[in-house]
């Protein structure tokens, strides 16, 4: 607001008493009693005298608040009023009452020397201001922009965009990022589905391509990123438009969801027929898997004679040809069906010479690794296929500003350990070849409180999370970890995080000592959060910052599965008919209950499998080629044959 | 400012009491909210006015001159009639400025918190 001779009002002024005095690092001041200020307002106090040839000016964001009045004791009000609340309100005279506010340093300018914050004027922070002052003018600058909005931040009529530094964000400075909250405020996955939104729209070209891999642990949260938001009112758009923005779905989302234990039907939310197009199944063999199987052994039961055995079969046995003069047969094993008979058959020769150790290894542990493996694929059934046909994420040809989904929401914990442990150090890996297809990818995991957390036994998964948050912004593997209670989550995976994002939270979390640098006020604020609202800290933020952010520009979780609602278990005929539909629109029923009519189900499942994967031209022809040849029927005739002799009419034994 | 109609003055602080003998007990007597009769201060030294006791609190437990003010208005030289009318109304004014509490001072008993305020502003600029 302006005054006179254009120069802006001051809101306050900073007081400092012998009790209470100012540092380099806070200050206090006070305010008119309506003055437009709170807990989070940033103001900027104007210095009073040169220092070196500069006038400095401080910026500050409130952080605590006190009023006050000449009273002792709260008891003397209440005698001064007889004890009657409303007489108190018809005093003559109001009673003196002050606004005080305490305020932590965001910077001073110029940076040196540092010293305790003059008495100057306080102002309400204007843009110009609240960049300089979370130093946003460094990545805001045009030639070097690496500036990602994350949301506005609102005081006393002031709106600015708030963004965060690409390079602290998606790496290589500093990565990753945290959201906590509390649940059932649709904050965490509606902040991360903006904040996607966001960088998909400012990632600087200069800095190459991105792509995200989300992880849908529960429900149908992710399952509609492709289908525009309902209802997004004049404020979310006024957001959207403010942050330069597209208030649209992603263009570009692929889901991949496992078979339910039937093999047919896709294990998701997203199962309408009007949403299939984008939807592939995720189906590994025993390539894909065994190089992770020890995410599904039990650690305490393979011992180091079992891995070595494991590790043998890894490298000495699948997908190549395996001849040894105790075995019946050259194995070539490529499917969980081809290792089960190899097993088979070095038990078999074992026990035909009486022996009991093969290659170093004994009879016992060959047994065992044997139960252990061969039952893999009945315990992620759906993920995991007895025979080679596979299914899997787009490895090397990963599209920049695509989302992948990959819906595990309805997996045993088993399996969900499998996919993790799989997927994101495949990224890893291609990350570091360069082979993925992108530069960055972000990896988005929710309930890192289950998967990541502070105590419990030391999972595969959580290690994969902790190399991620380690190692990861090097690569320009990136996590976004959301979770209910960031004080249980292992502190590496959060510690590693440069960015930390809260939005309402539980008080119980607020009373750990985690949030023992956060004032009492701003603990308050946090507990009583809208939705909508986040407080944010990020390395070139010196103290949090409050934002707002726009709904975001999808469909949510819970108006999707109304609007497209879950498909029901369709015949292995349908199912396949669908699927195949995506690659040839004219397949019909009765074509398919025809070519499968005598096949068994594994068979059905097979050749859909190999069709899908193999892509042909001919879709019709090649599924049909996947079934035995069927020898069409004909009419036995009887040859005739002349007899050697014929009997006498008379006496028939006289041959 | 003795002359001025809008100036009210209240004594708080009672070195001479303009009462005779006989009048000093109804005025230890006088309860919360009621006042002495009118009477004129005049001096040579000093401008005359109108002036009346007020109790502004009750005083049962307590000293005499607990919550007892004299409140001073110029001399209209009017009648009886409208110099009581005056105190009355003048009364009530002051009797208003009860609350808030002039807590802690050590006066609240006869302190308007107008007053502190006003003490308070001056001691914080002066």
């Amino acid at each position: 607001m302006d005054g006179l001779n254009g120069r802006p009002h001051p809101l306050g002024r900073v007081v400092a008493t012998e009790r209470r005095p100012n540092t380099p690092h806070e200050f206090h001041f006070w305010t008119a009693l309506d003055a437009a200020i709170g807990i989070g307002t940033i103001v900027r106090v104007a210095g009073t005298h040169a220092i070196a040839g500069h006038v400095p000016s401080i910026y500050g964001v409130v952080v605590e608040g006190f009023s006050y009045s000449d009273l002792a004791s709260p008891l003397h009000d209440v005698l001064g009023s007889d004890g009657i609340p409303e007489r108190a309100a018809h005093g003559p005279t109001d009673r003196a009452e002050i606004r005080l506010y305490t305020a932590a340093v965001l910077r001073q300018v110029p940076d040196e020397p540092l010293q305790p914050v003059p008495l100057g004027e306080v102002f309400l922070a204007d843009d110009a201001d609240i960049a300089c002052a979370l130093r946003m003018d460094g990545y805001l600058r045009p030639d070097a922009r690496t500036a990602i909005p994350i949301g506005v931040y609102h005081a006393g009529g002031t709106s600015s965009p708030i963004y965060l530094d690409a390079d602290f964000l998606l790496g290589p400075e500093a990565a990753h990022l945290t959201i906590t909250g509390v649940s059932g405020l649709a904050t965490k996955t509606s902040a991360v589905e903006w904040l996607l939104a966001s960088i998909f729209a400012h990632f600087p070209e200069k800095k190459g391509t991105i792509a995200a891999v989300c992880f849908n642990v529960k429900g149908p949260d992710l399952c509609f990123l492709d289908q525009p938001a309902t209802g997004l009112d004049p404020a979310d758009l006024a957001l959207y438009e403010r942050l330069g923005v597209p208030a649209r779905p992603f263009e570009r989302v692929q889901y991949f969801a496992p078979h339910a234990p039937d093999g047919f039907t896709l294990n998701t939310l997203r199962s309408h027929e009007a949403l299939a197009h984008n939807v592939t199944a995720l189906r590994w063999g025993l390539g894909e898997v065994m190089e992770f199987a020890e995410v599904l052994l039990n650690k305490d039961d393979v011992d180091a004679k079992a891995d070595a055995l494991i590790d043998f079969i890894s490298h000495e046995v699948i997908g190549r040809q395996f001849t040894d003069t105790m075995l019946q047969r050259p194995h070539v094993v490529r499917s969980f069906a081809d290792l089960a008979a190899w097993f088979q058959d070095v038990l078999r020769g074992l026990e035909q010479r009486n022996a009991e150790s093969w290659r170093t290894h004994h009879v016992a542990t060959i047994r065992k690794v044997r139960n252990r493996l061969t039952n893999i694929a009945q315990r992620c059934a759906g993920l995991v296929t007895n025979d080679g046909v596979v299914s899997d994420l787009p490895w090397g040809s990963f599209a920049d500003r695509t989302v992948y989904v990959v819906d595990v929401a309805n997996l045993e914990e088993d399996a969900q350990d499998l996919v993790f442990t799989r997927v994101v150090p495949m990224l890893r890996q291609q990350l570091e070849r360069r082979s993925l297809g992108v530069q960055h990818v972000i990896v988005f995991v929710d309930e890192l409180n289950k998967y990541a957390p502070s105590d419990g036994p030391d999972t595969y998964v959580r290690k994969m999370l902790l190399d991620v948050a380690e190692r990861g912004r090097y690569l320009g593997l990136v996590l976004f970890g959301a979770q209910q209670f960031r004080s249980q989550v292992h502190r590496r995976v959060v510690g590693n995080a440069g960015t930390a994002v809260y939005g309402r939270m539980d008080a119980d979390e607020l009373a750990t000592p985690g949030y023992a640098v956060l004032s009492p006020a701003l603990r308050t604020k946090l507990a009583t959060l809208d939705r909508g609202q986040l407080m944010v800290r990020h390395p070139h933020f010196t103290q949090p910052v409050f934002v707002r952010f726009p709904r975001p520009p999808v469909l949510s979780g819970r108006e999707g599965v109304e609007r497209f609602p879950h498909a029901e278990v369709a015949t292995l005929e349908v199912s396949v008919m669908r699927r195949l539909r995506r690659l040839d629109g004219t397949i019909t029923l009765d074509w398919v209950k025809e070519v499968t009519a005598l096949a068994e189900e594994g068979e059905v499942l097979r050749a859909l499998g190999a069709t899908e994967v193999a892509g042909a031209t001919d879709v019709r022809a090649y599924f049909r080629a996947q079934f035995r040849g069927i020898v069409p029927a004909r009419s036995a005739t009887r040859p005739t044959v002349a007899p050697l002799r014929l009997a006498s009419d008379d006496n028939p034994y006289d041959l | 400012m003795a002359t001025a109609a809008c100036a009210v003055g209240i004594v708080k602080s009672h070195r001479t009491l303009y009462v005779d003998a006989a009048a000093l007990s109804t005025l230890a007597r006088l309860e919360a909210g009621q006042r002495t009769t009118a009477f004129r201060v005049t001096s040579q030294r000093r401008t005359p006015v109108v002036s009346w006791y007020l109790r502004l609190r009750e005083a049962a437990g307590r000293g005499p001159l607990w919550g007892l003010v004299r409140i001073e208005v110029a001399d209209a030289r009017g009648d009886t009639a409208a110099v009581a009318a005056r105190a009355d109304t003048v009364s009530r004014w002051v009797l208003a400025e009860r609350s808030p509490l002039a807590l802690p001072d050590g006066r609240w008993d006869r302190m308007a918190y107008g007053i502190r305020d006003c003490e308070t502003f001056l001691r914080a600029v002066v």
